[in-house]
């Protein structure tokens, strides 16, 4: 055994030189490195919040409900536990010079925050923040994004409805701060005396009471109290617990996409350790062969090749495990300001442990097919020079094989957080390989046909090149798998990154309005319309109500008591409700169909086909809405999708006319001017109507872009390292034919072959390769980028083609052309040389 | 590190007329393959001269010498160099297919037949025993009707029926067709049965039983730096 073990290290001294071997170590390293850089990340993050959730949701409870709660109510609250109010909507912020730009305004009180504590600049506390100095100002902190936004200072007056505020400090660290504010707005806090002074207090208002609960008691039993002492409450009372599942399953579902990109790479990569350890054994056949004469047992040999192979395994996933872990701990320390995490090396071992575990298996999975294949070759076929492996792989190594596939499969499912995405990413690469074997077999047809038809007389260089195809050890089947599987992605990368981008540029000038708006009084409707007509620019508006109200039934069921755990979650949301408006939002019907415009007859509903998936409803079905204690019932007749960059409301639900009319309080709308007209005629609105929150489109496109421009960076990152990937697998693929070439080359150019001619067959062969891989790559790319822009992102993928096209031809002829070219250098070696060598 | 030429052949002289049959023996590392490499235009001589068919070698390109082997040569080689991956009758066909030649196929498996293979054209190279191997390179060296055949060690891996049949095989392409045999070999029953004998030895060729000729003509020396 130690004989073995020092032969087998003696034996692997000279690796170093071979290139295979490098090949071998660069695809598990990178591999490895990007499931190691997620699956650390993620770890990280996940410890972070489940340490801090208290502080992130701002208490044990929380109660929200769109009117305050009564006093007897706040009464028990007080009575059972420390207890805070925090008062929340979204309300123009407006400097002295008439810039505006919305915010949350938060209230607070003296409780406020109940975990943690809010960090201010200058170092001041939130109370001497948001009082009221001796001149009778009110004070206010700010969140920072504003000074980017509106070159906000400290020691500025700002004016916020009614009321003239002194901002005192810049809010550095507040613990409850939404992970949505930079998206709705950013977080400006005051005192709740400061905000019944400002006027937007009205009873129509859209605001959010909420209040924090803080008790040593258990948060569902304490909530179970509750709902024992108020059974009719309408508010919405969520637990700490709820939220921490809640972000978990955000979490899972952003690092399963991010992981799933790392295990394509690393199948990618696994092709390459599979022909890097073909190359590798190639070159040792005459070693083999000289074990066994000399009398080596094939478990011995067995046993040198498959160490070699899994120390090297280890080592490459070393690498990458642990390179891929710091940069995810140097990743969760650059995002420490932004996300409240504190990272731990300790949440980094076991990630690292099974990325390393991982890497072996996975060059197991491909090596050991390798290895027995030729380690089973008998000596005296060895020994004459073997040039073909046999087909048949001894049982042993089937179990084997089989048995570390499985280990890999369970470290999988381990690493991606959602079973049912790892079992749809296990589907989806079987079927892929079956597709692509599939491909092979009939290309491997078409070449054999090719080549012995007639039509290739006198063509030798073309009757070589599709001789190629469907020859035995010939390169189609890996750089197929490799390369296609690559390609494929990059392509799907490609369309949906071209496909949002374009719906963007065109969201701007076609059909996007200038400014929309929310909370419009019914009182003051009419005033509005005047000034909207009035403004500079102005070329026309639609104004539509907006009603909130509950989905509390579906076909009699009361969704607080159904079995669907999705509809018993929706019981107590509020949806956003309105009239048909085709100005309003650009909505078309997937299922069921509009009524026509002069219907008069029983109720009917629309609903978003999101919400309608959520709850599960179907056309056909009896709905029963609650709205301010009153209840409609409708039947849904259309299921509609909105265009989603182009929206602006996200109506949920959409009545026949007049249904909606007793509760109607507040307008939403849209105003469409001529260009460069939004800035001015924002602040004129919200210097008239200080409670309308005005947003301005250019704006939201200007961000959704941004994000948009960073994902797309990021998609082609990722794209970009899995086709690093796949050059490398092609490195391996090229390499381990490289020798036959190269011989077949120097016999053809002795027996009277142009050399010319020899590298022509080679250029024709990858030009043939090329075409079959772009074509592999646009047609499976393209349809699982259909499924994903069509289902998911329900965008229009039409005239986005092109991009998907331009990818697949450029990559892989630069993907080919470079390996063509290494090979082409390699034939120029003198023939007689390598006559004199082979054979 | 300084490396020093070392001449492998030197001060050689060889005639050989058309339709002659010469042998050359001699002991391992006396040059003999590159003897033929050179005769052949495969590797080219640091100084001096190959002329065949009237045509000089020496000024060639490299295409062009691979266009003066495909039409007037033909090589076997010692260790046969198949292509791997091609079946005996693709290995066969290729000098008519390289040539653009039609019905290479039908010649190939005729030729196949002549060396007693037409059986095994399916076969692939490592599914051949050595002897087989061997013969097809002679049915690939013999297929496009060359009027030089270059053969090192033909009948080395045969038995001794098999090398006989080989044998008579190239007697009577040489009597029937007037094709030109240069054959490397230690086999003294062949190497009997050619117009003569020379032996390679420290770089020079020493005719052991000689009938000069010289129609054909051809002077090479040659030096291998290593």
């Amino acid at each position: 055994m130690i004989a073995l073990t020092r032969y087998m290290l003696r034996d692997l001294r000279g690796a170093s030189k071979i290139r295979s071997l490098w090949v071998f170590c660069a695809c598990l390293i990178l591999g490895i490195a990007l499931i190691a850089v997620c699956g650390s990340l993620l770890q990280i993050v996940r410890d972070g919040f489940t340490a801090q959730q208290r502080y992130l949701f701002g208490g044990d409870l929380k109660i929200s409900q769109r009117q305050d709660i009564s006093s007897t109510q706040r009464q028990w609250l007080a009575q059972n536990a420390q207890v805070s109010r925090l008062l929340e909507l979204r309300t123009m912020l407006g400097t002295p010079d008439g810039d505006f730009s919305v915010v949350e305004l938060q209230s607070v009180d003296d409780a406020y925050p109940l975990y943690g504590q809010v960090l201010l600049q200058p170092d001041i506390t939130l109370q001497q923040a948001v009082n009221q100095s001796a001149d009778g100002i009110w004070g206010a902190a700010f969140d920072p994004a504003l000074i980017e936004q509106m070159s906000l200072q400290v020691g500025q007056l700002v004016t916020i409805g009614d009321l003239q505020l002194e901002l005192r400090a810049v809010i550095m660290q507040q613990p409850d701060r939404s992970l949505t504010a930079d998206f709705r707005g950013p977080p400006v806090i005051i005192d709740e005396r400061a905000l019944q002074l400002s006027g937007l207090l009205s009873p129509t208002s859209l605001i959010d009471y909420d209040y924090r609960i803080r008790t040593e008691a258990d948060p569902d039993s304490w909530r179970e109290q509750l709902r024992g002492e108020f059974p009719q409450a309408s508010w919405e009372v969520q637990t700490v617990n709820e939220r921490g599942e809640f972000v978990g399953r955000r979490l899972d579902q952003v690092a399963s996409v991010l992981l799933l990109i790392g295990f394509s790479t690393l199948l990618i990569g696994g092709l390459g350790v599979a022909n890097s350890v073909n190359a590798y054994l190639q070159s040792k056949l005459g070693t083999l062969a000289t074990l066994q004469s000399l009398g080596a047992r094939a478990p011995q040999v067995a046993g040198v090749y498959t160490g070699q192979v899994a120390l090297l395994a280890t080592l490459a996933s070393t690498i990458g495990a642990t390179t891929g872990s710091a940069l995810a701990w140097l990743a969760a320390l650059s995002l420490a300001d932004k996300l409240p995490i504190n990272p731990e090396f300790n949440a980094l071992l076991l990630p690292t442990l099974l990325a390393i575990t991982l890497g072996v298996c996975t060059a197991l999975v491909f090596a050991l097919p390798t290895l027995g294949r030729t380690l089973s070759l008998p000596t005296a076929t060895l020994i004459r020079g073997a040039t073909r492996t046999p087909g048949r792989l001894p049982r042993g190594y089937v179990i084997a094989t089989a048995a570390t596939c499985l280990l890999a499969c369970v470290l999988l499912l381990w690493f991606i957080p959602e079973p049912a995405v790892a079992a749809a990413f296990l589907g989806c690469i079987i079927l892929l390989l079956v597709l692509l074997e599939c491909m092979v077999r009939l290309i491997q047809l078409t070449g054999k046909k090719l080549a012995h038809s007639r039509l290739l007389d006198g063509q030798f260089s073309w009757r070589l090149a599709a001789a190629s195809l469907y020859r035995p050890s010939g390169s189609l089947r890996p750089m197929l798998l490799s390369l296609g599987t690559a390609l494929t992605l990059l392509v799907i990368s490609a369309l949906v990154i071209a496909s949002t981008y374009r719906i963007l540029a065109d969201t701007v000038p076609q059909r996007a309005p200038a400014l929309v708006f929310y909370d419009l009084q019914k009182t003051d409707l009419q005033a509005f319309d005047s000034t909207v007509s009035n403004l500079n620019g102005y070329q026309q508006h639609a104004v539509a109500p907006l009603v909130l109200g509950r989905l509390t039934q579906v076909n009699g069921e009361a969704l607080s008591d159904s079995s669907i755990a999705e509809r018993a979650l929706e019981a107590n949301d509020e949806h956003k409700l309105s009239y048909r408006q085709s100005s309003i939002d650009n909505t078309s019907v997937d299922r069921g169909a509009w009524w026509p415009n002069d219907y008069s007859g029983p109720t009917l509903v629309a609903m978003e086909d999101r919400e309608a998936d959520q709850l599960g409803l179907s056309v056909g079905d009896k709905l029963q809405f609650t709205i301010m204690e009153k209840t409609i019932d409708a039947t849904l007749t259309a299921i509609y999708s909105q265009a989603r960059f182009e929206t602006s409301f996200w109506l949920e639900a959409v009545f026949t006319n007049d249904v909606l009319d007793p509760f109607i309080a507040r307008h939403i709308g849209s105003v469409y001017l001529d260009t460069d007209h939004d800035v001015a005629a924002q602040s004129a609105l919200a210097e008239e109507f200080p409670g309308v929150v005005t947003i301005r489109t250019a704006k939201v496109l200007a961000a959704s872009r941004s994000i948009l421009k960073s994902a797309g960076l990021a998609m082609m990152l990722i794209a970009g390292v899995s086709l690093a990937a796949s050059i490398l697998v092609m490195a391996s693929v090229v390499a381990v034919n490289r020798q036959r070439q190269v011989y077949e080359a120097s016999v053809l150019h002795a027996i009277g072959t142009r050399m010319g001619v020899v590298i022509k067959s080679v250029a024709y062969e990858y030009t043939l390769l090329a075409i079959v891989l772009s074509l592999f790559a646009m047609t499976a790319g393209g349809a699982l980028a259909q499924l994903l822009l069509h289902y998911w992102l329900k965008i229009d993928s039409t005239g986005s083609a092109w991009a998907g096209v331009v990818v697949a031809l450029v990559a892989s002829v630069l993907c080919l052309f470079a390996g063509a070219v290494w090979l082409m250098r390699t034939l120029s070696a003198t023939p007689a040389i390598l006559l004199k060598r082979t054979g | 590190m300084a490396h020093s030429d070392v001449a492998v052949l030197k001060d050689l002289n060889l005639l050989v007329d058309a339709t002659e049959r010469v042998a050359i023996v001699g002991p391992s590392g006396s040059g003999k393959t590159t003897l033929l490499l050179i005769l052949t235009g495969l590797e080219t001589p640091s100084a001096g001269t190959v002329r065949i068919a009237q045509q000089s070698l020496t000024t060639m390109t490299a295409d062009q010498r691979a266009d003066l082997r495909r039409q007037h040569i033909g090589i076997v080689f010692q260790s046969f160099h198949l292509i791997p991956t091609l079946t005996a009758l693709e290995n066969v066909a290729l000098p008519l297919e390289i040539g653009g030649q039609r019905n290479s196929r039908k010649h190939a498996l005729a030729m196949l037949d002549k060396v007693g293979l037409a059986a095994r054209g399916d076969h692939y190279p490592a599914q051949l025993s050595g002897g087989e191997q061997q013969r097809v390179a002679i049915a690939r060296a013999l297929v496009h009707g060359p009027e030089l055949i270059v053969a090192d060690e033909p009948t080395g891996n045969l038995d001794e029926n098999t090398g006989e049949r080989i044998m008579q095989l190239l007697i009577d392409l040489n009597r029937d067709n007037g094709t030109t045999l240069l054959l490397v070999t230690h086999d003294h029953k062949l190497a009997a049965r050619c117009d003569r004998t020379l032996k390679l030895e420290s770089g020079k060729l020493h005719t052991i039983d000689s009938t000069a000729a010289d129609s054909a003509a051809a002077s090479a020396a040659t030096t291998v730096s290593g």
